[in-house]
Formats: structure tokens, sequence, C-alpha cells
């Protein structure tokens, strides 16, 4: 018999979760330079020949303060001091931060931990260690995936699309999407990223991230019926594999 | 080496746990700005730990009937073509210690004085618990 309300249940056997393929953590610097945004790179073998989902979280207090990926460090946040973002390749994940202070005297030591997670579309893979004997604790709630769907998108100049995966839950639902860049573009390599990393980080003129009452504004859209992500290329084109996952939780 | 393929759930990979669901609403009012004038609010949200992999979901309840899931910038222009927009909304996330930070920025774009649209921000928190 189908559970009627998902959300009613910690973890149900016949609905997928996020599966953690590794988790990985270390640190690196991000010195500043005059007058201009100093991106620092570093990167770790992953033993998994693909890409994959991820999550991460950054410290430059080393470790007193955690913030995600994409969140921005400063006292302004519309200027921002640093900026930390992942993105995963077939065996390598690369972690980057920009020094936005444009101050050679600057200098973050950034901390990360990063815990890669399955993609639909995962193939055969080695498991890596995930820094703890307990893989799953019956007191937690699991997100439960109802929708995990991806379509390539490929967007000519100035070019927009939508992609809409119903969920018919009739409530507003958790999701999550990622957009796997099939080559660089602007200032991002090729490599599968956050969709708020491609969005913020080309937005200058790769794709439009701006706009208005949802007309234009490239992102990912919660509707009681749908999950939509829309995307609207700047001056520039670019390929790559959308993904958009959803969750019979709220 | 194993194939994920029809994988639903093994004991050899970790799950990402959730230990806390958090529901926050916060009303903006009808402000007047000046011409140029932004307007900016913290709104902290406690959380049971800092360190997690949280999963955030915001709504402009008012302006917008989409939930949209954030971890970067958020824009909403009240207007579908941003030259002609009158008012800007940014949310920026961001945590400090074992709280949810979200910088809510509310610009006039216009050459005069404006009351700014009310609105209620809606906010939905999952702390997830990674095991790291």
């Amino acid at each position: 018999m189908p559970i009627s309300d998902p959300r009613q249940v910690y973890f149900a056997s016949q609905y997928s979760i996020d599966k953690i393929i590794g988790t990985f953590e270390g640190s690196f610097s991000a010195p500043g330079a005059t007058g201009v945004v100093n991106v620092t790179t570093t990167s770790f073998g992953t033993s998994i020949p693909e890409s994959t989902f991820f999550q991460g979280i950054y410290s430059v207090d080393n470790g007193d303060n955690w913030n995600r990926f994409n969140n921005d460090y400063g006292t302004d946040p519309i200027s921002p001091d640093l900026d930390v973002y992942g993105y995963s390749t077939a065996d390598v994940f690369v972690v980057t931060g920009r020094n936005n202070t444009f101050d050679s005297s600057s200098n973050f030591t950034v901390l990360y931990k990063v815990a890669l997670i399955a993609k639909p579309d995962q193939g055969d893979i080695t498991p890596q260690p995930i820094g703890s004997n307990i893989a799953f604790d019956s007191r937690e709630n699991y997100l439960k995936i109802i929708e995990d769907e991806h379509t390539a998108i490929s967007l000519g100049a100035g070019a927009s699309t939508s992609y809409r995966v119903p969920h018919n839950l009739g409530r507003f639902p958790q999701a999550m999407s990622y957009l796997e860049l099939s080559s660089g573009v602007g200032a991002l390599t090729a490599g599968l990223y956050e969709l708020d990393s491609v969005l913020k980080y080309l937005s200058a003129d790769n794709v439009v991230n701006e706009g208005g009452a949802g007309a234009t504004s490239s992102g990912l859209y919660l509707t009681t019926g749908d999950a939509v992500v829309k995307i609207k290329a700047g001056a520039t084109a670019f390929a790559g594999e959308l993904y958009v996952r959803v969750y019979s939780d709220d | 080496m194993i194939s994920l393929s029809g994988v639903q759930f093994g004991s050899m990979f970790a799950g990402l746990g959730n230990t806390q669901t958090v529901e926050h609403s916060q009303d903006f009012t009808v402000v007047s700005l000046a011409a140029g004038a932004s307007q900016s609010t913290d709104v902290t949200i406690p959380v049971e730990r800092g360190e997690t992999l949280n999963r955030l979901q915001i709504r402009l309840n008012g302006l917008e009937s989409e939930w949209r899931p954030i971890t970067s910038q958020f824009n909403f222009y009240n207007n579908s073509s941003v030259p002609s927009a009158t008012e800007r909304i940014s949310v920026f996330p961001g945590m400090d210690g074992d709280n949810v930070v979200l910088f809510v920025y509310r610009s006039n774009l216009t050459g005069s004085a404006r009351n700014m649209t009310a609105f209620t921000l809606d906010v939905k928190i999952r702390v997830m618990r990674p095991p790291f």
C-alpha cells in the first residue's frame, strides 16, 4: 500500500534519498590582490570517476562559524569580502575562493567541508569514507525523493529556456537544482555546479539572473504543482545538463 | 565498485538526515524611501546547529506566489524589465554561529520618493545533519 503522506514517516524504503558517497574537508588560503578580485582554487581527488551532486560549507574563523557554499562573507553582503563555491568533475572536486577586497594585505584562511551526493544518473562508483560509522539514524527525517529529472540544455546568446518538472503534490515541496556545464563559460570552467553558483558567477554577461516578478529572473521556482527552472542566457551561449530533484517533504 | 542504478537506499551510504525544520515569517510594511535610497534589515533565525548543510527556501508573500530555494543572492524587481523596475528587493543568506541570518535589502530605484510595497518574507529551513 502506498504511503498517502510521506511526510509522516522519517524514512520509507520505497523512496530514494540523498545518498552521500563521500565526505571531504581541507583548507586553503584566499589572499587579496590590489585592484582586482583575486580567485584562488584548491582541489582534492574524489576517487569517483564522474561528477556528483554535493553540498559544502566553509569557515573563515577557524571553525567558529560555518557558512554554506555560495553564502557571501563580510559585513556588507552587497559587497562581500569573500565568495566561496565548489564544483565537481570526474575524479576531482574544486573549491574556489574569490577575495573581493581588492587589497593585497587581505587574506582568508578558508576551512571547508564537502559531502558528495549521488546524482540520478550516477554510474558505477566506489563509495568513499564518510567520516562516520553511522550511515543511517532512524531518529532523523530523510528527505524522500519523488522526482529526479535532468535534461540537456543549450542556449544561444540571449535565448531562454524553462524546464518544468511536475510533482503534483498540491503544496510547496523541498527541491534542489544543479547545472553541469559541458564546457567553460565566462568565469566558470566545465563541471557540475549548484545552480545558484552558475547564476551568480555568470550573471555579469552570461546569464540573466535579475528581472522581475518571475518573468525573466533565472532560478528555481516552486509552485504547488511544479518545480520550474528558468534560465536566460546573456551575451554568451552555453550548454550543459540541468538537474532538478524534488522531495516529498515540505 | 557498485552500480547505483535502482538503489533506493543502501547501508553503505550515509543519508542526509534532517533534525529540525524551522519556519519563520516576517512582515515588511510600507515604508517611504527617498529617491535612490535603500533600507536593510537583518532577519535572524536561530537553528539548533550552525555547522550543517541547511536547505533554505524563501517566498516574498504578496509579491510572488512561488517559493525559491536559495543559497546565494536572491533578487526581485517589481517589473519584468529591470530598466523600468521601481523597486528592488534582495535577500542574502548567511550564518552567524547557530543563527541563519538573512540580510534583506529594499531599494527605491526611481528618482523620487516612493512608498515601497509591503510583503511578508516567508522562510523555511531544513537543518540537515551531515556525517561530518
